[in-house]
């Protein structure tokens, strides 16, 4: 059972490149790199508020649950 | 943090200064002032000011030949090779802290080796420097007035309270520095 981060496949979706969201967001290039690559520990409640609010999606559609069998 | 950088690039010159100084003053010392370098109050400040490394008191009933010098010189290298240590580990520090980096692991080794090197130099290096400096120096004197001595007085305890104090703030800093990693992996 794992948290997988599907960042890339919205950015994809929005045509949006990982810079552009990085810099609107704010934060740098590596950071996001870390959660798309899930390096990240964990995501502040105002970078997933941030993101939603870029791509215009919500956070079901970023941080899914699958169970691997 | 442009503030921080300058004055720890002064004070890596600085340090870079002494370090170079340092053995050559001391040479210097054991060479021509081996009893002790009177500096003048209009200099110092104070008005007794001895740059020596013979401890005050001890009985040398002869002229200091060449060889004593050398040999003093010589055993000299052991608290000169521990201040030395420390302040090459200092240089370090104020290096990394030009550099712009505050808190990491290579900060706190630098913390963490000087005060080891404290402790070695109080508890092992300074028992066999006091001897052998001071049996050294009176081996010429007359029969029955030949001795070793062994001291540990209120300053060493000072510096030994002060290295255990030192090595705690780099534990402490160790546990910040992992908290720190740890923060930066939440986005």
């Amino acid at each position: 059972m794992t948290i997988d981060i599907q960042l890339d496949v919205i950015l994809a979706q929005r045509k949006m490149r990982s810079k552009e969201l990085a810099q609107r967001m704010g934060v740098t290039e590596q950071s996001l790199s870390m959660l798309k690559t899930g390096k990240a520990l964990g995501v502040r409640f105002e970078t997933l508020n941030k993101i939603c609010n870029i791509l215009q999606c919500t956070p079901n559609d970023i941080i899914v649950f699958s169970k691997n069998e | 943090m442009n503030k921080i950088k300058q004055v720890s690039q002064m004070m890596r010159l600085l340090l870079q200064l002494v370090f170079i100084a340092l053995p050559i003053i001391s040479a210097f010392v054991w060479w021509y002032k081996p009893l002790g370098l009177h500096i003048p109050p209009s200099l110092s400040g104070y008005s007794s000011f001895v740059i020596g490394f013979i401890p005050k008191g001890l009985p040398i009933m002869h002229t200091l030949t060449v060889m004593d010098k050398v040999y003093g010189f010589l055993i000299c290298l052991l608290p000169l090779g521990v201040m030395l240590t420390i302040i090459f580990y200092m240089i370090k520090l104020f290096g990394l802290y030009a550099q712009g980096r505050i808190f990491s692991i290579a900060n706190v080794q630098c913390l963490k080796l000087s005060a080891i090197t404290l402790l070695i130099w109080e508890f092992i290096l300074q028992p066999i420097y006091q001897i052998l400096l001071s049996a050294t120096l009176t081996w010429h004197n007359p029969p029955g007035h030949r001795i070793a001595t062994l001291t540990f007085s209120g300053i060493d305890m000072l510096l030994v309270f002060s290295a255990i104090v030192v090595w705690l703030i780099a534990w402490i800093m160790a546990e910040g520095v992992t908290i720190l990693e740890e923060n930066k992996r939440f986005v």
